[in-house]
């Protein structure tokens, strides 16, 4: 259980996003929801087969960005906690680049909040990554 | 005056160096830094116009004078999760 006073974790990491310590962040004894999300790299695009995927950061803009989405998430969505964690560096085909969780009273709050966060995070947090495909070609992804 | 700027990801690349030096007018503005950078990287002056600035870690927009900032970048459509 998380008895911390400041509702949200915000954390750039450079391996693989530990879960299971970030459960216990969300949990709560008045809380009725958890919600996860969790980006994951995928091997196909269209006709293209990615190997790896790359990421890097301007971190402390990275982590300044990320608090202030978490703030506004919580007081729009009424959130218990909220944890948001990004990885930098080498991400391989099926693992966490990114992962989401957060917990309210009610089910509806924790729906709603994922995707929002998601389409504010890709929009204006800046990490960027850099696809590299089986055929060693590489590109940034900028769009 | 000369201010240093911090590039990222295909700029970064581009200019084979994370940052980089440019003169500019005590007056100018964050849209004047990115004309700046795409006379100095001309490989990548595709990519500015799609391109925000940052003045210490905060987006602004291409009006904001630089003089009072301690850090200056320029920051690509960004691609996270």
């Amino acid at each position: 259980m998380n008895d911390s006073r400041d509702p949200i974790l915000v954390q750039l990491v450079s391996k693989g996003i530990d879960v299971g310590q970030l459960q216990s962040f969300i949990a709560d004894p008045d809380v009725g929801a958890h919600g996860w999300f969790h980006g994951v790299t995928r091997r196909r695009t269209g006709d293209k087969i990615t190997q790896i995927l790359s990421y890097e950061a301007h971190e402390s803009m990275a982590i300044s960005e990320l608090n202030r989405l978490a703030r506004e998430a919580t007081e729009r969505f009424e959130l218990t906690r909220l944890v948001i964690v990004h990885r930098l560096g080498i991400v391989p085909v099926g693992e966490a680049s990114v992962v989401i969780g957060c917990s309210s009273p009610h089910r509806k709050q924790v729906f709603a909040a994922l995707p929002w966060l998601m389409d504010h995070l890709k929009q204006d947090v800046p990490i960027w990554k850099q696809e590299t495909f089986v055929d060693g070609s590489s590109e940034w992804v900028h769009r | 005056m000369q201010v240093n700027v911090l590039l990222f990801a295909a700029l970064r690349e581009a200019a084979d160096c994370d940052t980089i030096t440019i003169e500019v007018a005590p007056t100018a503005t964050a849209g004047d830094v990115l004309r700046s950078v795409a006379e100095a990287i001309p490989t990548v002056a595709g990519l500015i116009p799609s391109c925000r600035v940052a003045l210490d870690s905060r987006y602004v927009t291409s009006t904001e004078p630089i003089q009072n900032a301690n850090e200056i970048a320029i920051i690509p459509p960004v691609s996270g999760g």
